[in-house]
């Protein structure tokens, strides 16, 4: 990537958030001229920028999007949401490709006509917005497939196999005007000629008059249709009416077509044949090569024919790999797994976009004083060097006797400081603030709101607070699904708000505050809240408590509940109570980055989840453990105290050991039996406890010895060990050791 | 005129245009249970398929020309589903 471009893209996505964030002021009356400057100069500014590479269809939607905003910035038009939407579409398209730009280094293959598209929907916006439909830009395959049945679906997947160079398939709604007949206009003949025709349904507007009062001369008809062929060229097709007519290009993996089952008998049938000449090639290398290529291209071509278009890319990469390195395996497990069903291949493009998450941007901006601190630190690790050097001279040259510890003492204990601070001022370097995953949430609340017909305002605060680039990437997902979950299951219909005496317009909050080395968000609503009782309810009937327990759970166990995995699930909380889809979800994600999850909730008042996160992931405070003849690392945050007590002060509760510490009963475990390690026998009549406090709960956990304290930096498990559950990293101990860190929120599970 | 009616049975022949609508629509509303014979239309303009959806017919022969055979057809062949209403 040259300067120039990376650059770009920081700009870009710098701009496309500004004008974002200024485009959804306006539409709500706030910033006024300066804010529609900004946004017609961020537009201006792109589209210029844009001309520096090789992206002519970005340029183009940009010239559009700038010509459009000038009514906007000229005070002729306020942005209402027809213009604010087109714009908007704009911008997202901007900033999908920007990510393409980045990732493959050009735009992708569909950017012409998506560009079409979003061109055609700032025409409908910036114009008489008719009642025509918005046009979507992407993602919304199966919505715009709706209308068709499977043997259209299946007829545009046969047309798509055979498409050329620049075809896609185009979903086209088409409502013509009412008295389009006296403008001589003929819809019908306009599909009758159009290219590339797959599918066509015609319904009416709405329930048919009588026949006797039928006016046949007021068109109230409505055409969906889909064909295959350039976007242009379809548009072309429908200029006399450009703004009753919508032409969509469809993503090709909506047409996703059902498992290979028993009924494709044909493809099936092709497959198995190469299956078979595959594994007789596994025997014997001669021409091994030319049968594999052959077995890819005849298995690819079955897949093509039937429309299978990202299964046959996929038989043909994998064919082309086996070839080359003259193996026939991958190729044959790809062509059994297909027989079996047991794969279904993501085109490449869509698996791209489900793996990178939608983030501004993924390079890190640094404020100059940050790096000058890590340069004079640096300095400062030169100079102590040097002392070190001296030392060392001093030590060869001078009497043997001498002691050298108080020099050494003193070295250490400067090399100690500049250590941590360097660590500091490196670690500070990730930090960004939290404002980079809060600017989703407006559009978020907006588009939402919307949708839902649930009038919405979001208050955000705490955008500067900052947090490790990691820990606030982590963010994203759960906060956009904790919003959205506030806004769909939490927030009451504005009718029933008013009812119960409150403002119909809800208020989402998202707060982010520092707390003793921690980033703590909390996401509230003023909707109905949980009712606690329905959750103890749903608990005991998945089984996850007695009625007993159940009864004894305090409001907070409650809330806690809503978090188990076996409980909140689209049919479980959300229905009965309106918070809770996918809360397990949430939980995860968070715990993954070492954070915990909290929830309140006041039955029509509302509900509040904190989201409470360490603010830098790669640096842990640890207490040294011995267990089962292994040393293992604790992060300090887990333990809330290490304890001796008598052996005799065990006790035990329904045969589960327990012991009482400061006027708390507390469970008793064996570390090492946890870990599955040879018990070692304690010594003597006293045992080692750590008091583990995870979620909340305390547990008591005995231990051979406990051995100090250490500041580490944390490495993730890799390679084999990534999988092994109960365990937060790795870090090196002074001798060389490696050091295991225990993750007591698994070991405790 | 491309409508013609005979013996209780309206007959679309040839290029239908947007004026067959509204007599398509009046010999169809003439009394006895409506019937159209389309064997030998050739095209049919928009308002024509309209009075056709609203009043569906009994649809007699098949036409020869090849878009309404493979589109035209089908979209008849649909009844009107609750959306219809005659009362």
């Amino acid at each position: 990537m040259t300067p120039l471009l990376r650059q770009f893209l920081e700009e870009g996505r710098d701009l496309v958030r500004d004008a974002t964030r200024d485009l959804l002021a306006l539409e709500q009356g706030e910033g006024g001229a300066e804010a529609a400057h900004a946004v017609f100069r961020a537009f201006h500014t792109l589209k210029g920028s844009s001309g520096l590479f090789e992206v002519a269809p970005m340029t183009r939607l940009l010239h559009a999007a700038e010509e459009g905003l000038v009514p906007l910035r000229d005070g002729r038009r306020a942005a209402d949401a027809a213009l604010v939407d087109g714009l908007l579409a704009c911008l997202d398209l901007v900033g999908l490709w920007l990510d393409a730009l980045e990732r493959d280094g050009a735009l992708p293959a569909d950017a012409q006509a998506r560009a079409d598209a979003a061109i055609a929907g700032l025409a409908g916006g910036a114009g008489k917005a008719g009642d025509r439909p918005p046009a979507p830009v992407e993602g919304d395959g199966e919505r715009l497939l709706e209308p068709f049945t499977a043997a259209d679906r299946a007829a545009a997947r046969e047309a798509l196999a055979q498409a050329g160079a620049g075809e896609g398939l185009l979903a086209i709604r088409y409502q013509p005007r009412r008295d389009c007949f006296f403008n001589g206009d003929d819809p019908l003949r306009l599909f009758r000629d159009l290219p590339g025709l797959v599918a066509l349904h015609v319904e009416p507007t709405g329930p048919w008059p009588a026949p006797e009062a039928l006016d046949p001369y007021d068109c109230a008809l409505s055409f969906h249709a889909l064909a295959v062929g350039q976007a242009a060229a379809l548009r072309a097709a429908f200029r006399l009416v450009p703004d009753e007519v919508a032409v969509t290009p469809v993503p090709p993996e909506a047409l996703a077509p059902p498992a290979l089952t028993g009924d494709d008998s044909g493809v099936r049938e092709v497959l198995e044949e190469q299956a078979a000449l595959l594994s007789v090639a596994a025997g014997s290398q001669a021409g091994l090569a030319g049968r594999i290529g052959a077995a890819a291209t005849a298995a690819a071509n079955a897949l093509f024919h039937d429309g299978r278009v990202a299964e046959a890319r996929h038989l043909a990469g994998l064919g082309a790999e086996a070839m080359a390195r003259g193996e026939a395996a991958p190729l044959l497990a790809a062509i059994r797994d297909l027989l079996a069903g047991k794969v279904q291949v993501v085109p490449a493009e869509a698996a791209a976009r489900a793996a990178t998450p939608r983030l501004a941007g993924r390079g890190i901006r640094v404020e100059e004083a940050r790096v000058d601190r890590l340069v004079a630190l640096a300095g400062e690790m030169v100079v102590a060097k040097n002392g070190l050097a001296w030392l060392l001279r001093e030590a060869e040259g001078g009497p043997p006797g001498q002691d050298w510890r108080r020099d050494l003492q003193a070295l250490h204990g400067t090399l100690d400081r500049l250590a941590r601070e360097m660590q500091d001022a490196a670690l500070g370097l990730r930090l960004v603030p939290l404002g980079r995953v809060f600017q989703a949430l407006p559009r978020l609340v907006r588009d939402l709101s919307a949708q839902l017909g649930k009038p919405a305002r979001l208050e955000l605060d705490g955008e500067a607070v900052e947090a490790d680039k990691a820990v606030v990437e982590a963010l994203l997902e759960p906060l956009l699904h904790l919003v959205r979950n506030g806004l769909v299951h939490g927030v009451e219909p504005a009718a029933g708000r008013l009812a119960a005496g409150k403002p119909g317009v809800a208020t989402l909050s998202v707060r982010g505050v520092q707390d003793r080395g921690r980033v703590v968000v909390e996401v509230t609503d003023d909707g109905r809240g949980i009712d606690l009782a329905a959750v103890r309810d749903r608990a005991v009937a998945r089984g996850l408590l007695t009625a007993e327990e159940a009864g004894e759970l305090g409001d907070e166990g409650a809330a806690r509940l809503v978090f188990a995995p076996g409980l909140s699930t689209a049919e479980g909380v959300s229905e009965l109570s309106g918070r809770g889809v996918g809360m397990d979800a949430v939980r995860a994600a968070v715990e993954a980055v070492g954070g915990s999850v909290s929830l309140s909730t006041t039955p029509g008042g509302g509900t509040s989840v904190r989201l409470s996160l360490p603010q830098s992931v790669a640096a842990a405070r640890l207490m040294l453990v011995a267990t089962g003849g292994r040393r293992f690392g604790v992060p300090l945050e887990m333990v809330r105290e290490t304890a001796r007590l008598d052996r005799s002060a065990i006790r035990r509760v329904k045969g589960q050991p327990v012991v009482s510490l400061r006027g708390q009963v507390v469970p008793l475990f064996r570390l090492d039996q946890l870990l599955g390690l040879p018990s070692e026998p304690s010594e003597g009549g006293e045992v080692r406890l750590l008091l583990a406090e995870v979620d909340g709960s305390l547990a008591a956990l005995e231990v051979n010895a406990v051995e100090g304290r250490l500041d580490a930096v944390l490495r993730p498990l890799d390679g084999i060990l990534s999988g092994l559950r109960g365990y937060l990293g790795t870090t090196l101990l002074g001798n060389g050791e490696v050091l295991l860190v225990l993750d007591l929120r698994e070991v405790l599970r | 005129m491309s409508v013609r009616q005979e013996g209780g049975v309206v007959f679309l022949e040839g290029d239908c245009p947007v004026e067959d609508a509204e007599p398509l629509l009046a010999a169809l509303l003439g009394g006895g249970p409506p019937v159209v014979d389309w064997s030998g239309c050739a095209s049919l303009h928009t308002a024509v398929l309209q009075v056709l959806l609203a009043v569906r017919p009994e649809l007699r022969g098949s036409p020869g020309e090849a878009f309404l055979q493979k589109w035209v057809r089908p979209i008849l062949a649909i009844p009107n589903k609750a959306i219809s209403c005659t009362g």
